[in-house]
């Protein structure tokens, strides 16, 4: 091997010293070399899905755009609905403040680039956020906790990483249920079988109240056992998230 | 050397800009070139994405993409050697 090599190799290195000194000494530091990076990958990223949908078939724009509208309105009209409930039954069972202030934060990288179910995002101590806040996708539904946090950047410890533990509810009776991490937002779990669980039944974590994350899409049942492995589908798509609220 | 230069690069920046698939491809590319990228860029990886509880996956997959790359470039060292 010629010397030049052996001294790109020691370069080589000597660099992943200094990026692990910076891990550990000065993460701020590294996160924001890289910050202008990941910034640039999103825009172009949303460039081409910009151009993408420009090229798409008008007609088909028309028709997905009333789809849109005439779904928004319904869900108005659910959301109002709702809303009046939550009104009375606060009005029965009395009031209690809730902070609902919450850090909005822009996702600098995510899987799959990320490859683990991390999630970096682009507000840091600076901007309030602290470790062990809880972290939404927006519709309010639950993804993880920060686990650490910089100055201008934290990292985001998703409940779905594989192997994870969480503590929830399924179905209309809420009953308990001990979720495990499967990845990109996916958990599984495992019920006594006549716990009567069935495809379609929504999943809840612990939020404020109990907040939907996904719904069951498959029941794995043997003769043999007296457990049932439930499989659980995300309500949101992990790949596509572009924003995230943090409850400091 | 400019070509192990602007590839050591590139493996550096596709952890940052494509999926892990598609960067695990590039970086064991640049790994025939220069065999330590792997390690130095599973390293940077680990060091921005990690976070506790699973192994840190990227630094021993470029560790292994390291040792099979000094072993292969050795094997056809010996191979050009030997012809």
């Amino acid at each position: 091997m010629p010397s030049g090599v052996y001294m790109a190799g020691f370069f080589l290195v000597l660099v992943g010293v200094i990026i692990l000194g910076l891990r550990f000494f000065a993460p701020s530091a590294l996160t924001y070399l890289v910050t202008p990076v990941w910034q640039f990958g999103n825009a172009i990223t949303n460039g081409l899905h910009t151009y993408g949908s420009a090229l798409a078939d008008k007609e088909d724009l028309v028709r997905e755009r009333d789809m849109l509208i005439a779904e928004n309105q319904a869900l108005e009209e659910s959301n109002r609905g709702l809303s009046s409930q939550v009104q009375d039954l606060s009005h029965l069972v009395g009031s209690r403040s809730v902070s609902a202030v919450r850090i909005l934060a822009g996702v600098l990288a995510r899987p799959p680039t990320v490859p683990y179910d991390t999630f970096i995002v682009d507000r840091g101590t600076d901007g309030g956020v602290v470790p062990g806040a809880f972290v939404f996708a927006p519709g309010g539904v639950p993804i993880g906790t920060v686990e650490s946090a910089e100055r201008t950047t934290a990292r985001i410890a998703l409940f779905s990483a594989p192997g994870k533990i969480s503590e929830g509810w399924v179905g209309e009776k809420r009953i308990p249920i001990t979720l495990t991490g499967l990845g990109t937002g996916a958990f599984s779990a495992s019920l006594p079988r006549e716990s009567s669980v069935a495809v379609g039944d929504i999943v809840y974590l612990p939020g404020p109240g109990a907040l939907p994350v996904g719904t069951i899409v498959r029941v794995d049942t043997d003769p043999s056992s007296p457990r049932a492995l439930v499989h659980v589908a995300p309500y949101i798509n992990l790949f596509s998230l572009t924003w995230l609220e943090i409850a400091p | 050397m400019v070509v192990r230069i602007i590839a050591t690069v590139g493996a550096f920046l596709s952890v940052l800009l494509f999926p892990w698939q598609l960067a695990l491809f590039i970086v064991a590319g640049v790994s025939a070139l220069l065999p330590p990228v792997a390690l130095v860029v599973g390293v940077f990886t680990d060091a921005l994405y990690w976070s506790q509880g699973p192994l840190p996956y990227a630094t021993l997959c470029g560790l292994a993409i390291t040792l099979i790359a000094f072993v292969v470039e050795r094997f056809v060292r010996t191979r050009i050697m030997a012809t």
